[in-house]
């Protein structure tokens, strides 16, 4: 070393050691929290039936389960796409679980793209003033119609369920994504390492890397959370 | 009289009016709600067509899928 060379001091050199491992601590985390998080504090907002087109169509898929109990019992009566339905189901009985995920998403997402209509109703926040919304559709609906994204969410978590997975291992996901600059929904999976795969209408399953994503609220038979505006404990029961 | 009588009523459904009309009006400030409100006006449309390498091949699953689409077109 050269005689006007300026040495940094031992104590410089390890707080600057400990700002880069804080810095890469953050961007590890921030990485880590770009995936689907299942029990991210502070985002359950309300039971399901707080969610109006989402406990219609739960209401509506109660409805329609005989119609599908009697198909699985007897092909002859199924009705139409029925009889896709029901074959699919009994064979994917057979397979694994992670088979199961993928022969389900990419039956799914065989199915017509066809934009659903949205239907004026009264809002709470404008003081009864009819907005437009939504529709999400059932598991027939979807099958005899087609639907757009929520749809094939939707329809990807009433067949996981008849399949046996469990409502707490799985949430329609309503997100924005940035690359196409529109709001998209998908259905999460739980996994039993406690990670998250989204499955996509364009047959992947993303198993991480889900960085385009912001995701906006999910819902499923349990619940509503709100991945927005997440609130602190408490602070949704005191305040109603 | 029958002057009297006719102003009584008009003002009387008047403020039947007004009382439904202030009722309508008034907002909901519940959290859930407005936050609901938000969720439910969202359009929720990007399409993503089917890619035939989105997901690895498994030759069962092929199978199961090209039996279901026989099924379906018969």
């Amino acid at each position: 070393m050269g005689q006007g060379e300026i040495r940094t001091p031992p104590a410089v050199r390890r707080r600057s050691a400990t700002a880069a491992a804080g810095l890469l601590l953050l961007a590890l985390t921030t990485f880590a929290r770009a995936d689907y998080q299942f029990d991210a504090p502070g985002t359950y907002l309300a039971a399901a039936t707080a969610f109006p087109a989402w406990a219609e169509t739960l209401d509506r898929h109660a409805e329609e389960r005989r119609v599908l109990e009697n198909c699985l019992a007897e092909i002859d009566a199924c009705e139409g796409r029925l009889k896709g339905l029901r074959h699919v189901i009994q064979k994917a009985a057979l397979l694994e679980p992670d088979r199961q995920l993928r022969l389900v998403n990419r039956y799914v997402n065989k199915r017509r793209y066809r934009r659903d209509r949205r239907r004026l109703t009264p809002s709470a926040a404008e003081g009864g003033q009819a907005m437009l919304r939504n529709q999400w559709a059932t598991l027939i609906e979807f099958m005899q119609r087609g639907g757009d994204c929520e749809d094939y969410a939707t329809a990807k978590y009433f067949l996981l369920r008849e399949l046996g997975f469990p409502a707490e291992n799985m949430r329609i996901v309503v997100t924005y994504e940035r690359q196409l600059r529109a709001y998209h929904a998908v259905l999460a999976i739980r996994r039993s390492d406690g990670s998250s795969w989204l499955l996509e209408s364009d047959n992947t399953i993303r198993k991480s890397r889900q960085r385009g994503y912001r995701f906006v609220f999910a819902v499923n038979e349990d619940g509503l959370w709100d991945h927005e505006q997440p609130v602190p404990a408490g602070a949704l029961a005191a305040g109603r | 009289m029958h002057k009297a009588i006719i102003s009584f009523l008009c003002l009387a459904a008047g403020a039947v009016f007004a009382q439904e009309t202030s009722d309508a009006t008034a907002k909901d400030d519940d959290p859930v709600d407005l936050r609901v409100d938000v969720f439910e006006v969202i359009d929720v449309t990007a399409e993503k067509a089917p890619v035939a390498a989105g997901e690895e091949t498994d030759p069962d699953i092929d199978a199961i899928l090209e039996e279901a689409e026989a099924i379906e077109s018969e």
